[in-house]
């Protein structure tokens, strides 16, 4: 087949038997690097498990998020893996499974944060409000009981934000995972009233 | 029977003094820079619905007609020659900061420059953040258009970070060639009409 492909390009080969001796050379090549490959015995495929969990992770942190305030306690209580682990460890494995089956368990309903129906709450009913005139917005959070999770009522914050222009958006964040060092500022301040609740 | 009506308008009044008085005194006290100047105003503002008994739409309405009045009376007396030959503080002296206070909000230095403002620039900045009114609201207040008021928060918000970073001196200076450029243009001084 190939030596067929081969010999319909006559301008780039010198002879049938250049193109024989081509063909063998690439067909003998491709079955080094194959017997190389499988000569990478689990090593690579721990690598790519590694590799493929940290990208799950990377996206989890740029899409859903931080870790959690349970997952820096460490106590597994919260939504899943508790950060970056070689796979050497003797845990590996178990925090995913973990966070997987906590995944299941909240199955559709697990999220971090929603969009949220704007109340416009007076300044007198908010946990927390911060007001930035420089960068032209207003932001206030008040925390609210959510659903039950597991026996226990979870927590939510809503935050409105005002910007310059008087337009208001309202988030509803959930308050186990809340992320200690976002760079969204509705979630900093929705943060910041979770722990100055905890700190009453 | 008319002094029963007597007591019941009593009431109502110190009802209405009692709902308003602090955001009154607030407002007041971001014009004026002073505890003394903003009680004479919040108590002028209470003489005036006393006199005048309006009638009201809604809470809304009347919360509204407050505001107007303690700022129109503010602007009024900001511009009296009395007050421009005694006492005309740009800045709020330090004495007096303990005498103001923002009851759910963290004050901060940002807030003291604010009062720094032009009242043109003041009022919708204070009511708006740290008040939390609305731009509708607060051309319902102002008898301005909305556009009017958002102009005012940007220009407001931009004069904010340009006396943070070139300071008092060079702001001033803008004050007073803006100054000039209006009186050309309309014989008059704009910087402190609201």
């Amino acid at each position: 087949m190939q030596i067929s492909e081969l010999g319909k390009n006559r301008s780039n080969i010198r002879g049938i038997g250049d193109a024989v001796g081509k063909a063998k050379q690439k067909m003998q090549g491709e079955a080094v690097s194959r017997s190389e490959r499988e000569k990478v015995p689990e090593e690579s495929f721990q690598d790519s498990l590694q590799k493929s969990m940290n990208m799950g992770l990377a996206a989890e942190r740029s899409g859903a998020g931080c870790r959690n305030e349970s997952e820096q306690r460490g106590d597994g209580a919260g939504r899943t893996v508790t950060g970056v682990i070689s796979c050497k460890e003797p845990d590996f494995g178990k925090n995913i499974a973990e966070g997987a089956a906590a995944r299941i368990e909240q199955g559709r309903e697990a999220w971090r944060a929603r969009e949220a129906e704007v109340r416009r709450i007076p300044y007198s009913e908010c946990d927390k409000v911060e007001i930035n005139v420089l960068e032209g917005y207003t932001l206030k959070a008040k925390l609210e009981a959510g659903e039950m999770k597991n026996g226990i009522r979870s927590c939510n914050v809503y935050v409105e934000m005002k910007n310059e222009e008087g337009e208001i958006k309202a988030v509803l964040f959930d308050g186990s995972s809340l992320c200690t060092d976002s760079d969204d500022a509705m979630e900093r301040i929705a943060y910041a009233a979770m722990e100055a609740e905890r700190s009453k | 029977m008319v002094s029963d009506m007597l007591i019941n308008e009593e009431r109502e009044a110190e009802e209405t003094f009692a709902k308003y008085k602090d955001i009154l005194y607030r407002i007041a006290f971001s014009n004026m820079k002073n505890k003394a100047d903003a009680e004479d105003v919040v108590q002028e503002t209470f003489c005036r619905y006393l006199k005048k008994k309006p009638v009201f739409e809604d809470e809304g309405h009347e919360k509204n007609w407050f505001i107007r009045v303690v700022i129109n009376i503010c602007y009024d007396i900001r511009k009296s020659v009395w007050f421009s030959r005694t006492v005309g503080f740009d800045e709020v002296p330090e004495s007096e900061m303990k005498h103001f206070s923002l009851p759910f909000v963290q004050e901060d230095d940002m807030l003291w420059q604010v009062m720094e403002l032009a009242a043109a620039y003041r009022n919708p900045l204070y009511l708006f953040y740290y008040e939390d009114y609305s731009v509708r609201e607060i051309a319902q207040i102002m008898e301005l258009e909305e556009g009017t008021v958002k102009t005012r928060l940007r220009r407001g918000r931009q004069m904010l970070k340009e006396r943070l970073l070139f300071g008092g001196e060079e702001i001033n200076s803008l004050k007073q060639k803006e100054k000039k450029s209006r009186k050309r243009k309309n014989g008059e001084d704009f910087t402190d009409k609201i």
